[in-house]
Protein backbone atom coordinates (compact mmCIF):
# COMPACT_ATOMS: atom_id res chain seq x y z
CA UNK A 1 0.00 0.00 0.00
CA UNK A 2 1.36 3.66 -1.15
CA UNK A 3 2.21 5.26 2.50
CA UNK A 4 1.11 8.80 3.32
CA UNK A 5 4.30 10.12 2.67
CA UNK A 6 4.57 9.08 -1.20
CA UNK A 7 1.16 10.26 -1.37
CA UNK A 8 2.34 13.81 -0.58
CA UNK A 9 5.40 13.37 -2.87
CA UNK A 10 3.62 12.36 -5.98
CA UNK A 11 0.91 15.49 -5.20
CA UNK A 12 3.31 17.68 -4.98
CA UNK A 13 4.48 16.82 -8.34
CA UNK A 14 1.14 16.81 -9.84
CA UNK A 15 0.68 20.06 -8.82
CA UNK A 16 4.24 21.16 -9.85
CA UNK A 17 3.73 19.72 -13.30
CA UNK A 18 0.39 20.81 -13.61
CA UNK A 19 1.12 24.89 -12.49
CA UNK A 20 4.57 24.79 -13.86
CA UNK A 21 6.61 25.69 -11.28
CA UNK A 22 9.37 23.99 -8.97
CA UNK A 23 8.60 21.53 -7.08
CA UNK A 24 10.20 23.52 -3.88
CA UNK A 25 7.56 26.04 -4.30
CA UNK A 26 4.42 23.74 -3.69
CA UNK A 27 4.06 23.59 0.60
CA UNK A 28 1.42 21.82 2.09
CA UNK A 29 0.23 24.97 3.61
CA UNK A 30 0.18 26.77 -0.14
CA UNK A 31 -3.42 27.62 -0.56
CA UNK A 32 -4.01 26.47 -4.97
CA UNK A 33 -6.42 29.30 -6.19
CA UNK A 34 -4.36 32.44 -4.39
CA UNK A 35 -0.89 30.92 -3.74
CA UNK A 36 -0.08 28.91 -6.29
CA UNK A 37 -2.15 31.06 -8.95
CA UNK A 38 -4.33 27.58 -10.21
CA UNK A 39 -7.18 28.07 -12.10
CA UNK A 40 -10.41 26.16 -12.22
CA UNK A 41 -8.77 24.62 -15.31
CA UNK A 42 -6.15 23.73 -13.29
CA UNK A 43 -8.07 22.08 -10.81
CA UNK A 44 -9.34 19.99 -12.63
CA UNK A 45 -5.89 19.18 -14.67
CA UNK A 46 -4.17 18.39 -11.02
CA UNK A 47 -7.72 16.32 -10.16
CA UNK A 48 -7.38 14.07 -13.50
CA UNK A 49 -3.61 13.51 -12.64
CA UNK A 50 -4.33 12.41 -9.46
CA UNK A 51 -7.30 10.27 -9.86
CA UNK A 52 -5.11 8.52 -12.68
CA UNK A 53 -1.86 8.22 -10.23
CA UNK A 54 -3.93 6.57 -7.20
CA UNK A 55 -6.73 4.79 -8.80
CA UNK A 56 -9.55 6.62 -7.04
CA UNK A 57 -12.13 9.04 -8.44
CA UNK A 58 -13.02 12.58 -6.63
CA UNK A 59 -16.23 14.21 -5.66
CA UNK A 60 -16.52 17.86 -6.76
CA UNK A 61 -19.36 17.97 -4.16
CA UNK A 62 -17.47 16.43 -2.00
CA UNK A 63 -14.50 18.48 -1.95
CA UNK A 64 -16.68 22.04 -1.92
CA UNK A 65 -18.71 20.67 1.49
CA UNK A 66 -15.07 20.17 2.98
CA UNK A 67 -13.77 23.59 2.07
CA UNK A 68 -16.97 24.87 2.90
CA UNK A 69 -16.74 23.42 6.22
CA UNK A 70 -13.23 24.97 6.80
CA UNK A 71 -15.09 28.16 5.98
CA UNK A 72 -17.60 28.27 7.71
CA UNK A 73 -15.23 26.94 11.15
CA UNK A 74 -13.88 30.35 10.63
CA UNK A 75 -17.06 32.11 10.38
CA UNK A 76 -16.96 32.48 6.72
CA UNK A 77 -18.68 31.68 4.20
CA UNK A 78 -18.35 29.71 0.53
CA UNK A 79 -16.94 33.05 -1.14
CA UNK A 80 -13.99 32.09 0.90
CA UNK A 81 -13.52 28.94 -0.30
CA UNK A 82 -10.10 29.93 -2.08
CA UNK A 83 -8.57 30.85 1.27
CA UNK A 84 -9.03 27.31 2.51
CA UNK A 85 -8.40 25.04 -0.82
CA UNK A 86 -4.56 24.56 0.37
CA UNK A 87 -2.46 21.37 -0.34
CA UNK A 88 -2.64 19.80 2.84
CA UNK A 89 -6.64 19.29 2.51
CA UNK A 90 -6.29 18.30 -0.98
CA UNK A 91 -4.24 15.86 0.37
CA UNK A 92 -6.09 14.79 2.90
CA UNK A 93 -9.27 14.14 0.85
CA UNK A 94 -6.74 12.11 -1.27
CA UNK A 95 -5.63 10.03 1.73
CA UNK A 96 -9.70 9.37 2.73
CA UNK A 97 -10.42 8.45 -0.64
CA UNK A 98 -7.29 5.86 -1.02
CA UNK A 99 -8.65 4.57 2.98
CA UNK A 100 -12.02 4.19 1.32
CA UNK A 101 -11.18 2.22 -1.89
CA UNK A 102 -9.28 -0.14 0.25
CA UNK A 103 -11.50 -0.49 2.88
CA UNK B 1 -29.69 -5.70 -19.92
CA UNK B 2 -30.30 -4.73 -23.92
CA UNK B 3 -30.49 -1.89 -25.39
CA UNK B 4 -32.19 -2.72 -28.69
CA UNK B 5 -34.54 -0.70 -30.53
CA UNK B 6 -36.59 0.11 -33.31
CA UNK B 7 -35.65 3.72 -33.22
CA UNK B 8 -32.53 5.29 -33.30
CA UNK B 9 -29.69 4.87 -31.22
CA UNK B 10 -27.86 7.82 -29.97
CA UNK B 11 -24.60 7.92 -28.03
CA UNK B 12 -23.79 11.77 -26.79
CA UNK B 13 -20.39 12.98 -25.52
CA UNK B 14 -20.76 15.89 -23.40
CA UNK B 15 -24.89 14.93 -23.30
CA UNK B 16 -25.92 15.81 -20.10
CA UNK B 17 -25.73 19.82 -20.16
CA UNK B 18 -25.91 22.87 -22.61
CA UNK B 19 -26.31 21.66 -26.30
CA UNK B 20 -25.81 18.19 -25.78
CA UNK B 21 -28.52 17.92 -23.38
CA UNK B 22 -31.05 20.07 -25.80
CA UNK B 23 -29.87 17.56 -28.62
CA UNK B 24 -30.79 14.40 -26.42
CA UNK B 25 -34.26 16.18 -25.57
CA UNK B 26 -34.81 17.02 -29.06
CA UNK B 27 -34.03 13.54 -30.68
CA UNK B 28 -36.64 12.32 -27.67
CA UNK B 29 -39.40 14.62 -28.33
CA UNK B 30 -39.30 13.89 -32.23
CA UNK B 31 -38.91 9.91 -31.54
CA UNK B 32 -35.57 9.90 -33.69
CA UNK B 33 -34.09 8.36 -30.91
CA UNK B 34 -35.61 6.36 -28.33
CA UNK B 35 -32.52 5.14 -26.69
CA UNK B 36 -29.70 7.26 -25.71
CA UNK B 37 -25.99 6.60 -24.27
CA UNK B 38 -25.13 10.08 -22.56
CA UNK B 39 -21.28 10.52 -21.50
CA UNK B 40 -20.26 13.41 -18.84
CA UNK B 41 -17.39 14.39 -16.68
CA UNK B 42 -19.25 15.24 -13.79
CA UNK B 43 -22.26 16.39 -12.13
CA UNK B 44 -23.77 13.23 -11.54
CA UNK B 45 -26.95 15.26 -10.13
CA UNK B 46 -27.64 17.16 -13.57
CA UNK B 47 -27.20 13.99 -15.35
CA UNK B 48 -29.87 11.98 -13.27
CA UNK B 49 -32.29 14.66 -13.45
CA UNK B 50 -31.87 14.72 -17.13
CA UNK B 51 -32.35 11.11 -16.84
CA UNK B 52 -35.06 10.87 -15.30
CA UNK B 53 -36.96 13.72 -17.10
CA UNK B 54 -36.27 11.73 -20.89
CA UNK B 55 -37.39 8.44 -19.24
CA UNK B 56 -40.73 9.97 -18.09
CA UNK B 57 -41.08 10.85 -21.87
CA UNK B 58 -40.60 6.60 -22.92
CA UNK B 59 -36.83 6.85 -23.37
CA UNK B 60 -34.01 4.67 -22.26
CA UNK B 61 -31.03 6.68 -20.77
CA UNK B 62 -27.89 5.12 -20.24
CA UNK B 63 -25.38 7.42 -18.36
CA UNK B 64 -21.85 7.20 -19.28
CA UNK B 65 -19.51 9.34 -16.47
CA UNK B 66 -15.65 9.31 -18.07
CA UNK B 67 -13.26 11.52 -18.64
CA UNK B 68 -12.75 11.89 -22.54
CA UNK B 69 -9.11 13.18 -22.01
CA UNK B 70 -7.67 10.24 -21.70
CA UNK B 71 -8.32 7.32 -24.11
CA UNK B 72 -7.63 4.75 -22.09
CA UNK B 73 -11.54 6.24 -20.27
CA UNK B 74 -13.19 6.35 -23.70
CA UNK B 75 -11.99 2.97 -24.45
CA UNK B 76 -13.70 1.68 -21.07
CA UNK B 77 -16.82 3.71 -21.65
CA UNK B 78 -17.31 2.07 -25.54
CA UNK B 79 -16.81 -1.29 -23.52
CA UNK B 80 -19.27 -0.62 -21.34
CA UNK B 81 -21.56 0.38 -24.49
CA UNK B 82 -21.28 -2.42 -26.31
CA UNK B 83 -22.11 -4.33 -23.69
CA UNK B 84 -25.66 -2.78 -23.92
CA UNK B 85 -26.34 -2.32 -27.72
CA UNK B 86 -24.61 -3.83 -30.89
CA UNK B 87 -25.55 -0.62 -32.88
CA UNK B 88 -25.40 3.06 -32.55
CA UNK B 89 -27.09 5.42 -34.94
CA UNK B 90 -25.72 9.01 -34.31
CA UNK B 91 -22.35 9.98 -32.54
CA UNK B 92 -22.92 13.77 -31.31
CA UNK B 93 -19.50 15.46 -30.15
CA UNK B 94 -21.05 18.73 -27.72
CA UNK B 95 -17.93 17.57 -24.83
CA UNK B 96 -15.56 20.72 -24.56
CA UNK B 97 -13.43 22.21 -21.45
CA UNK B 98 -11.05 25.01 -21.58
CA UNK B 99 -10.23 28.13 -19.76
CA UNK B 100 -10.87 31.55 -21.12
CA UNK B 101 -7.73 34.20 -21.66
CA UNK B 102 -5.03 35.22 -24.11
CA UNK B 103 -3.78 32.22 -26.12
CA UNK B 104 -0.51 33.87 -25.33
CA UNK B 105 -1.01 33.61 -21.66
CA UNK B 106 -2.21 29.78 -21.96
CA UNK B 107 -0.30 27.23 -20.03
CA UNK B 108 1.16 23.96 -21.58
CA UNK B 109 -1.19 21.82 -19.29
CA UNK B 110 -4.16 23.93 -20.04
CA UNK B 111 -4.03 23.68 -23.63
CA UNK B 112 -3.21 20.10 -23.44
CA UNK B 113 -6.43 19.48 -21.35
CA UNK B 114 -8.18 22.11 -24.19
CA UNK B 115 -7.23 20.15 -26.41
CA UNK B 116 -7.79 16.46 -25.71
CA UNK B 117 -11.54 16.89 -24.48
CA UNK B 118 -12.37 19.29 -26.84
CA UNK B 119 -10.73 17.70 -30.32
CA UNK B 120 -9.01 14.50 -29.47
CA UNK B 121 -11.89 13.19 -28.05
CA UNK B 122 -13.83 13.88 -30.95
CA UNK B 123 -11.52 11.36 -33.16
CA UNK B 124 -11.72 8.64 -29.88
CA UNK B 125 -15.18 8.75 -29.29
CA UNK B 126 -15.51 8.22 -33.74
CA UNK B 127 -13.55 5.22 -33.32
CA UNK B 128 -14.98 3.98 -29.96
CA UNK B 129 -18.22 4.11 -32.47
CA UNK B 130 -17.08 2.51 -35.62
CA UNK B 131 -17.57 -0.92 -34.97
CA UNK B 132 -21.46 -0.13 -33.46
CA UNK B 133 -21.64 1.30 -37.02
CA UNK B 134 -21.22 -1.51 -39.48
CA UNK B 135 -24.63 -0.51 -40.77
CA UNK B 136 -23.55 3.00 -41.52
CA UNK B 137 -24.30 6.53 -39.00
CA UNK B 138 -24.55 9.88 -38.32
CA UNK B 139 -21.74 12.19 -36.44
CA UNK B 140 -22.23 15.34 -35.95
CA UNK B 141 -19.57 17.25 -34.17
CA UNK B 142 -20.63 20.52 -32.51
CA UNK B 143 -17.96 23.39 -33.25
CA UNK B 144 -18.17 26.94 -33.04
CA UNK B 145 -17.92 30.26 -35.11
CA UNK B 146 -14.56 30.46 -32.61
CA UNK B 147 -13.07 28.26 -34.72
CA UNK B 148 -12.73 30.93 -37.96
CA UNK B 149 -12.95 34.11 -36.36
CA UNK B 150 -11.09 36.03 -33.40
CA UNK B 151 -12.91 35.77 -29.86
CA UNK B 152 -11.37 37.47 -27.34
CA UNK B 153 -10.49 34.85 -24.42
CA UNK B 154 -10.85 32.04 -26.63
CA UNK B 155 -8.10 31.30 -28.71
CA UNK B 156 -7.42 27.99 -27.03
CA UNK B 157 -10.82 26.33 -27.46
CA UNK B 158 -11.36 28.05 -31.04
CA UNK B 159 -8.21 26.33 -32.00
CA UNK B 160 -9.53 23.24 -31.08
CA UNK B 161 -12.92 23.59 -32.92
CA UNK B 162 -10.91 24.57 -35.71
CA UNK B 163 -9.49 20.82 -35.56
CA UNK B 164 -12.76 19.55 -34.88
CA UNK B 165 -14.00 21.14 -38.18
CA UNK B 166 -11.22 19.72 -40.05
CA UNK B 167 -11.24 16.26 -38.58
CA UNK B 168 -15.24 16.59 -39.59
CA UNK B 169 -14.02 16.85 -43.20
CA UNK B 170 -11.63 14.27 -43.36
CA UNK B 171 -13.26 11.57 -41.41
CA UNK B 172 -16.50 12.40 -44.03
CA UNK B 173 -14.03 11.00 -47.17
CA UNK B 174 -12.93 8.47 -45.16
CA UNK B 175 -15.99 7.32 -43.74
CA UNK B 176 -18.24 7.64 -46.64
CA UNK B 177 -17.91 4.22 -48.10
CA UNK B 178 -18.73 2.62 -44.94
CA UNK B 179 -21.94 4.91 -45.26
CA UNK B 180 -21.30 7.23 -42.27
CA UNK B 181 -21.99 10.84 -42.49
CA UNK B 182 -20.26 13.10 -40.55
CA UNK B 183 -20.97 17.04 -40.56
CA UNK B 184 -20.82 19.54 -37.65
CA UNK B 185 -22.18 22.78 -36.37
CA UNK B 186 -20.72 25.78 -35.75
CA UNK B 187 -22.90 27.69 -33.44
CA UNK B 188 -22.30 31.51 -32.60
CA UNK B 189 -22.69 33.13 -28.77
CA UNK B 190 -25.99 30.58 -27.56
CA UNK B 191 -27.40 31.76 -24.34
CA UNK B 192 -27.69 30.12 -21.03
CA UNK B 193 -25.21 28.05 -19.27
CA UNK B 194 -23.43 27.87 -22.81
CA UNK B 195 -22.29 31.62 -22.24
CA UNK B 196 -18.57 31.77 -22.20
CA UNK B 197 -17.67 32.47 -18.52
CA UNK B 198 -15.09 34.92 -19.27
CA UNK B 199 -15.18 38.97 -17.47
CA UNK B 200 -16.49 40.38 -20.88
CA UNK B 201 -19.23 38.38 -21.70
CA UNK B 202 -21.54 41.17 -21.76
CA UNK B 203 -19.82 43.40 -23.90
CA UNK B 204 -19.65 40.58 -26.16
CA UNK B 205 -22.85 39.66 -25.58
CA UNK B 206 -23.73 43.60 -26.39
CA UNK B 207 -21.75 43.81 -29.51
CA UNK B 208 -23.41 40.18 -30.78
CA UNK B 209 -26.69 41.41 -30.27
CA UNK B 210 -25.83 44.23 -32.26
CA UNK B 211 -24.28 42.23 -35.27
CA UNK B 212 -26.87 39.91 -35.31
CA UNK B 213 -29.59 40.48 -38.23
CA UNK B 214 -31.94 38.54 -36.09
CA UNK B 215 -32.20 40.59 -33.24
CA UNK B 216 -31.35 37.68 -30.15
CA UNK B 217 -28.99 34.82 -29.17
CA UNK B 218 -29.15 31.69 -30.43
CA UNK B 219 -30.36 29.11 -28.04
CA UNK B 220 -29.59 25.15 -27.06
CA UNK B 221 -32.79 24.49 -28.92
CA UNK B 222 -32.18 26.21 -31.75
CA UNK B 223 -28.75 23.97 -32.45
CA UNK B 224 -30.58 21.10 -31.28
CA UNK B 225 -32.97 21.23 -34.22
CA UNK B 226 -30.02 21.63 -36.54
CA UNK B 227 -28.32 18.49 -35.38
CA UNK B 228 -31.68 16.86 -35.82
CA UNK B 229 -31.68 17.66 -39.14
CA UNK B 230 -28.28 16.46 -39.85
CA UNK B 231 -28.42 13.17 -37.93
CA UNK B 232 -32.13 12.28 -39.28
CA UNK B 233 -32.47 14.05 -43.08
CA UNK B 234 -29.76 16.03 -45.20
CA UNK B 235 -28.73 12.29 -46.78
CA UNK B 236 -26.30 13.68 -49.46
CA UNK B 237 -24.93 16.35 -46.90
CA UNK B 238 -21.24 15.33 -45.83
CA UNK B 239 -18.55 17.06 -44.57
CA UNK B 240 -19.91 20.09 -44.08
CA UNK B 241 -20.05 22.39 -41.02
CA UNK B 242 -23.33 24.82 -40.63
CA UNK B 243 -22.91 28.15 -39.42
CA UNK B 244 -25.32 28.79 -36.88
CA UNK B 245 -25.85 32.43 -35.93
CA UNK B 246 -29.00 34.04 -36.61
CA UNK B 247 -26.24 36.03 -40.09
CA UNK B 248 -23.82 37.66 -36.92
CA UNK B 249 -21.15 36.14 -39.79
CA UNK B 250 -22.71 37.86 -42.46
CA UNK B 251 -22.86 41.88 -40.99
Amino acid sequence: MISKQDIERKLITIIAKSLQIPEKTVQMNSRLLIDLEAESIDILDIRFAAEQEFGIKFDTEEIRKMLLQAAQENQLSEKDIPQFFTVERFYDYIVRKIEQHNA
Amino acid sequence: MSAQSTSGIAFIAGGTRGIGAAVARYLVKTGAAQTLFLNYLENSAAAEALKNELQQQGATVHLLPANLAFPDAVRDMFEQVAGLTDRLDYFVHSAALTTFKPLHAIRSNQWDLTMNVSAKSFLTCTQGCLPLMQHGGQVVAISSTGALRFNPDYGALGIAKSALENMVRYLAVELAPRGIRVNGVSPGLISGENLPPFPQIDLLVAETLRHTPAGRLGTPEDVAEVVHFLLTGARWMTGQVLVLDGGCSLV
